[in-house]
């Protein structure tokens, strides 16, 4: 049996919808954070951009491959692609060249995403006891270390746009 | 296709129209971001190429009386958190609205509202789960989702409406394909 967050419940147990939908929107939003970040380090105009995509990439990656040990440890079926409304973000992002591109991806993508990811986990940290709340917990840190990160970054676009 | 003035409505008005031109574009006013600027470009720019087919098709009186036509276009980067008014990418009269009877923006707008909601065709909806339809909501067909994109279209025949509104659908759909293979193009080769 695996310890942690990560270990097999009860099967008395049985998760909360909430659980649930938290578990399903953390994945999707890896799945789009992921694929938006392999688009930046290939595409990113700005060296700042490209190491901000990779370091997002590493994260989410980490995170995405903790989430599906926990969802399966849990029966959760996690979705495999991202929905529509993100999926037209991600083509979009996909459509914009140089520094267009740069400040998008560090606004949506390392802002708007990262502040929308917080409160989704802030959100089921807040409740104790079970391991999804756990889990949540333990990715608050880094989370908030990447939201400034982002923040930083997209002042500085917007800075070098400006000039 | 005839359709009463609706009372109170307040469509005609906000979408600023003026009278004599083929087409009237109004943009919603949010700030202009790169990928709003970029999703407005793709819109305009598909919507001009259908211009002539619309116009041809609402020449014919059968199909719109008033030869009119009001297309909504919703932004596929918003989810259902965004407002309806806020999520409206794009606007477009064919024809003359100052000489319309009817209130077709109004009519576009209200099916194209169901439709955001329900993230489904009013076709669809209308045949195989009208269930999900709240009084009060406009029975009528003539908005299209299909992809990331919801299109309402108001001021023919439904089943124009509808049809025009699928044609739209499926341009944008290959429009952004097309941007975004462009982009990446672009960025292999720089």
């Amino acid at each position: 049996m695996r310890s942690g967050w990560a270990g097999r419940e009860r099967p008395s147990e049985i998760k909360p919808a909430a659980q649930q939908e938290f578990l399903r929107t953390a994945a999707e939003a890896g799945l789009f954070e992921i694929e938006a970040s392999r688009i930046a380090i290939a595409r990113g105009g700005s060296a700042a951009v490209r190491r901000f995509a990779e370091a997002t990439l590493r994260d989410r990656v980490s995170i995405d491959t903790d989430l599906q040990q926990l969802a399966e440890s849990v029966n959760v079926a996690l979705p495999s692609q991202v929905g529509d409304t993100l999926r037209a973000r991600l083509a979009v992002l996909a459509s914009l060249t140089g520094n267009d591109f740069d400040r998008a991806y560090a606004r949506n993508v390392g802002i708007i995403a990262q502040e929308e990811a917080l409160l989704a986990f802030e959100r089921a940290a807040n409740q104790e006891g079970e391991r999804v709340e756990r889990f949540a917990a333990s990715q608050l840190p880094g989370l908030r270390k990447h939201l400034e990160w982002a923040r930083q970054l997209a002042a500085e676009l917007d800075r070098t746009s400006m000039a | 296709m005839n359709l009463p003035v609706a009372p109170g409505a307040t469509g005609a008005a906000r979408n600023q129209c003026s009278a004599g031109t083929a087409a009237h574009v109004v943009a919603n006013p949010r700030s202009a971001r790169a990928e709003r600027t970029l999703l407005v470009r793709i819109v305009e720019q598909t919507l001009d190429a259908m211009e002539p087919m619309v116009v041809r098709i609402l020449r014919d009186e059968a199909v719109s009386a008033e030869h009119a036509l009001h297309i909504v276009v919703m932004d596929p980067t918003c989810d259902r958190r965004v407002g309806f008014e806020d999520a409206i990418l794009l606007e477009r009269s064919f024809g003359d609205p100052a000489g319309w009877n009817a209130d077709y923006a109004w009519y576009a707008r209200e099916k194209t509202r169901v439709s955001w909601r329900e993230r489904r065709s009013l076709r669809t909806l209308l045949s195989q789960c009208p269930d999900r339809l709240n009084a009060g909501d406009i029975r009528v067909e003539g908005a299209v989702r299909d992809g990331v994109w919801i299109i309402g279209a108001s001021g023919a025949q439904p089943w124009y409406d509808h049809a025009i509104a699928s044609v739209a659908v499926h341009l944008l759909e290959a429009a952004l394909a097309q941007t975004s293979a462009a982009a990446a193009a672009e960025s292999r080769a720089s």
